[in-house]
C-alpha cells in the first residue's frame, strides 16, 4: 500500500454514481479495457485463493479425498477402453483406436461443459458474499474456470496413459499445436460463463436450461463420432463453432494436421470476441447485479 | 487532497417489494446495460419504493459517524452504498481512501476449511495480499482468541469464535475508512472491549468510521456526529447528543404505542387464565402523578398498580426488574426492601406504588412486574418486560455515562515535590 503525503492510501479515490463506479483522475483511450485489466491484476491473489478453496473444500470429509478428482475421469476412460475391447462400439475407422478418439474429443468438450456449469453458478452460489462485501466479482468466474482447467489436465494425463496402452505415439509437434488449439475453447467458455453467471443472478432457470442445452449440443457436435459425407448434420456443423474447437485440437493431436484450419481461425477470433464481450458486460453490470441476487 | 474521505450528495436508492419484480426489472436493467442505454433510475416503477431518499453528508478524516434509526430505516443500505456493493439510483458518493467493511463478518468463510485457510481466503476477499496476511497472521489469530482451534474446520467453531475470527481479519486489513454494521454486539465482554480498543486506536491514527448500531451507548461512546435515519430520509444530522435525544423521543412515541397495544393484550389473557391474584392496572407516573412513559434524567419514576386478590395470601411479595433496551438485567427491587411496609396478608383490592429514584441515564428501559409468595416459589402474576419507559436527556452533556448514575464523590490535592518523588509520605 502506497502512503500518500497526508497518510491516506493513494489509488483509492472512487465515485459511485447511478451508472456505476467512476475512477477519478482516469481517462483516455480504452479506459474501460484498462480498468478491466487493472481489476484482473488486482484480483489474481483472490482468484487463486477462491480456486484453492473450492477445490479442496469439495474433497473434504470424503474417504478417498482428492483421489476423486482422478477417479472420475479414470472411470470414463475405462468405460470406453472396455467397451471397445468388448466390441460394443462400431463407429468405423477413425484412424486411431476409437477410445482415444472419443476421450480426446470428450476432454476438449468437457472444457465447455465443466466451465459453463461452474461459472453459471459462480455468482449466485457466492450470494451472501456478493451482497455483503465489495470485491472484484470477476474472480468468482475465473476461479470457476480453474476447475475446468484442472479437470482437463488430469484427463490429458490419463489420455497419455491410454496412448501408451495402445502403443501409439502422437507427433510431438502436433501434440503441442493441438494443446494450444484448446485455448480458444477456454476463451469461449469464459466469455459465455460471464454472461451465464449474470443471467443466473436474475433468472434461476438458467442452470436447468443449461443442462439440457449441453446434452443437446453434445449430440449435435461431432464429439464422440466423426462426420462423414454430406448430411443435414454435416451442413449444420459447418456453422457450429464447437465442431471446430473440438475437432481441430483432436486432429492435431491424433494426426498432426487438419483440414479445417480456416474455419478454426474464424471461430478462434469469434471466441476471443465472445470472451472480451462477456468480460466487459460482466465488468459493467457487476455493480447492478449485486442487489438482484 | 482534501480532508473529506466520504462525500454523499443527494443519494437515493430504490428497492423492489416482490421477487417477481426483482426478476423482471433485473432483466430489463441488465439488457439495458448490455446495449448501453442509460438506466432509468429517476422514476419508481410499479412495486418499488425508495429505501433511501436524498441523503447527503460528509465525513472527514478521524471522524466517527453514527447511523441510528429504527429497523428498516435504511442504515444498512447506506453502508452498502458507501462500500460500493450497491450503486445509488440518484446522486453520487465520493470515496477517498481504502474502504474496509464489517458489514457481515466471516462472509466467504467455507465451513469445511480450517481457520488458517479461511483467514487467507477472507483476507484475499478483503483485498489483502498473501504477504500482508503472512505478516499479520499471528496478530489476527491472537486478536480473535482462537488458539489451537486455528487448524480445525470453522464448522466446528462456536458462533462467537466464528464472528471473532471474521472481525479480526477485517480489522487487520488496515482500511482508511471502516464501516461497521451492528457487529460489535456479538462476542463476549472481553472481545467487545478489544474491539473498542481497536476502534479507538483506529480513530487516533486519523482513520474514519461509519457505525450502525441500535445501541445508543456505543454510538454515544464512539461517535462525534450522528445521522438519524427515518424511512430512508435524514431526519436529524447533528452532534451526537442532539441526534440521540431526537432518536429517543421518536422511539418513545413508537414504544408507547407498542406498550399500550400490549397492555390490552395482557389483560385479555389475564381474564382467560383467571388468575387468583393479578395486576389489573399498571401506570408509570412522574413525580406530579401524571401518567407518562418519558422521564428526564434525574426525575423519579413512580410505578402505580392496582391489585386484585381473590384469595388470601400471607406475606405477598411485589417485585420489579429493570432491563436495558438490549435486555441486560440492570437491577431488581421488591416490597421486602422497606421493612416498615411489608404487607402481612393480602385479600381484596389494593393500590400499590413504587418510587424509583432518578437513577437511570438516557435510553429505553423495560420493566417487569411480578407477585409471588414469601418463598418466591409460587408466582401469582408476572408481566415480563411489559412496561417500557424512556429517559430523556442530553447524553453528551452529562457527567455520567452508562445506564445508571453512579453516586460518586470526588476530591483532589496537589502533591508536593517530595511526595511526587517518593510517593505519599505517610
Amino acid at each position: 500500500m502506497v502512503e500518500g503525503a497526508e497518510g491516506l492510501s493513494v489509488g483509492y479515490k472512487i465515485t459511485y454514481t447511478s451508472r456505476g463506479p467512476v475512477v477519478e483522475d482516469a481517462g483516455g483511450l480504452f479506459l474501460t479495457m484498462r480498468l478491466m485489466w487493472r481489476e484482473l491484476l488486482s484480483a489474481r491473489e483472490l482468484i487463486w485463493r477462491l480456486f484453492l478453496r473450492d477445490f479442496f473444500a469439495r474433497y473434504r470429509q470424503s474417504a478417498i479425498g482428492i483421489a476423486w478428482a482422478v477417479l472420475m475421469p479414470i472411470i470414463t476412460v475405462g468405460m470406453f477402453v472396455g467397451m471397445n475391447s468388448a466390441g460394443i462400439l462400431s463407429i468405423g475407422d477413425v484412424g486411431i483406436p476409437y477410445p482415444l478418439y472419443a476421450l480426446i474429443g470428450l476432454t476438449v468438450w468437457n472444457v465447455f461443459t465443466v466451465g459453463a456449469t461452474a461459472s453459471s453458478g459462480a455468482l449466485v452460489n457466492a450470494g451472501a458474499m456478493v451482497v455483503k462485501i465489495n470485491f472484484p466479482k470477476i474472480s468468482l468466474v475465473f476461479a470457476a474456470m480453474g476447475q475446468s482447467i484442472v479437470e482437463t489436465i488430469i484427463r490429458m494425463a490419463l489420455i497419455a496413459l491410454v496412448f501408451v496402452y495402445y502403443g501409439i505415439a502422437p507427433s510431438w509437434g502436433g501434440l503441442v499445436i493441438g494443446l494450444i488449439c484448446i485455448v480458444p475453447m477456454y476463451l469461449l467458455t469464459t466469455g459465455v460463463g460471464f454472461i451465464l453467471s449474470l443471467a443466473t443472478g436474475v433468472l434461476r432457470d438458467i442452470p436447468n436450461i443449461l443442462n439440457v442445452a449441453l446434452i443437446m449440443a453434445m449430440m449435435l457436435t461431432p464429439v464422440v463420432y466423426p462426420i462423414r459425407g454430406d448430411s443435414l448434420l454435416a451442413r449444420v456443423n459447418v456453422w457450429n463453432p464447437f465442431n471446430y474447437l473440438v475437432n481441430v485440437p483432436r486432429d492435431f493431436i491424433v494426426r498432426g494436421q487438419t483440414e479445417s484450419l480456416g474455419g478454426f481461425a474464424v471461430m478462434a477470433i469469434l471466441s476471443l470476441v465472445v470472451f472480451y464481450a462477456g468480460w466487459r458486460v460482466f465488468y459493467l453490470a457487476q455493480a447492478k447485479i449485486a442487489e438482484r441476487i | 487532497m482534501s480532508d473529506t474521505v466520504i462525500k454523499v450528495e443527494g443519494v437515493s436508492k430504490k428497492y423492489c417489494r416482490s421477487l417477481r419484480h426483482t426478476m423482471l426489472y433485473g432483466m430489463a436493467d441488465l439488457t439495458r446495460s448490455f446495449v448501453g442505454i442509460g438506466q432509468r433510475g429517476e422514476r419508481l416503477r410499479d412495486g418499488e419504493f425508495w429505501a433511501l431518499d436524498n441523503v447527503s453528508f460528509e465525513l472527514k478524516r478521524g471522524e466517527c459517524l453514527g447511523l441510528i434509526g429504527l429497523n428498516g430505516s435504511g442504515k444498512s443500505t447506506l453502508l452498502k452504498l458507501l462500500n460500493g456493493i450497491f450503486m445509488p439510483d440518484r446522486g453520487r458518493i465520493e470515496i477517498n481512501g481504502r474502504m474496509g467493511a464489517l458489514i457481515e463478518v466471516g462472509a466467504g468463510f467455507h465451513p469445511m476449511l480450517t481457520g488458517r485457510e479461511n483467514i487467507y481466503v477472507n483476507g484475499a476477499i478483503l483485498g489483502m495480499t498473501k504477504k500482508e496476511i503472512d505478516k499479520k497472521f499471528d496478530e489476527i489469530v491472537d486478536f480473535a482468541g482462537i488458539g489451537e482451534f486455528i487448524d480445525s474446520p470453522v464448522k466446528h467453531y462456536s458462533s462467537g469464535m466464528y464472528v471473532r475470527l471474521g472481525f479480526s481479519v477485517a480489522v487487520h486489513c488496515e482500511p482508511d475508512i471502516l464501516l461497521v454494521d451492528e457487529v460489535l454486539s456479538v462476542g463476549d465482554m472481553d472481545f467487545q472491549y478489544k474491539c473498542f480498543k481497536k476502534i479507538d486506536e483506529f480513530k487516533r491514527n486519523g482513520k474514519s468510521l461509519a457505525l450502525v448500531s441500535h445501541d445508543i451507548m456505543i454510538i454515544n461512546k464512539l461517535c462525534g456526529k450522528v445521522i438519524f435515519l427515518d424511512q430512508g430520509t435524514v431526519k436529524y444530522d447533528s452532534n451526537t447528543g442532539d441526534a440521540i435525544d431526537q432518536y429517543l423521543a421518536d422511539t418513545t412515541e413508537k414504544e408507547v404505542k407498542r406498550v399500550s397495544k400490549k397492555f390490552g393484550h395482557i389483560n385479555e389473557i389475564d381474564k382467560k387464565k383467571s388468575k387468583k391474584i393479578f395486576f389489573s392496572n399498571v401506570r408509570l407516573c412522574d413525580s406530579e402523578g401524571k401518567e407518562t412513559n418519558v422521564f428526564n434524567v434525574g426525575q423519579p419514576i413512580i410505578v402505580k398498580a392496582t391489585l386484585d386478590a381473590d384469595i388470601k395470601v400471607d406475606t405477598p411479595v411485589f417485585g420489579g426488574i429493570i432491563y436495558s433496551e438490549d435486555g441486560i438485567y440492570l437491577g431488581g427491587f421488591n416490597s421486602l426492601s422497606a421493612a416498615d411496609s411489608i404487607m402481612r396478608s393480602l385479600e381484596g383490592s389494593y393500590e400499590i406504588e413504587y418510587h424509583i429514584g432518578g437513577l437511570f441515564l438516557s435510553g429505553v428501559y423495560h420493566l417487569s412486574l411480578v407477585i409471588h409468595d414469601a418463598t418466591g416459589k409460587i408466582i401469582y402474576d408476572v408481566h415480563d418486560k411489559s412496561f417500557s419507559f424512556v429517559i430523556k436527556g442530553n447524553a453528551m452533556s452529562l457527567p455520567y455515562t452508562g445506564y445508571v448514575r453512579v453516586p460518586c464523590e470526588w476530591k483532589y490535592k496537589k502533591l508536593s515535590v517530595n511526595e511526587v518523588k517518593y510517593g505519599f509520605a505517610d
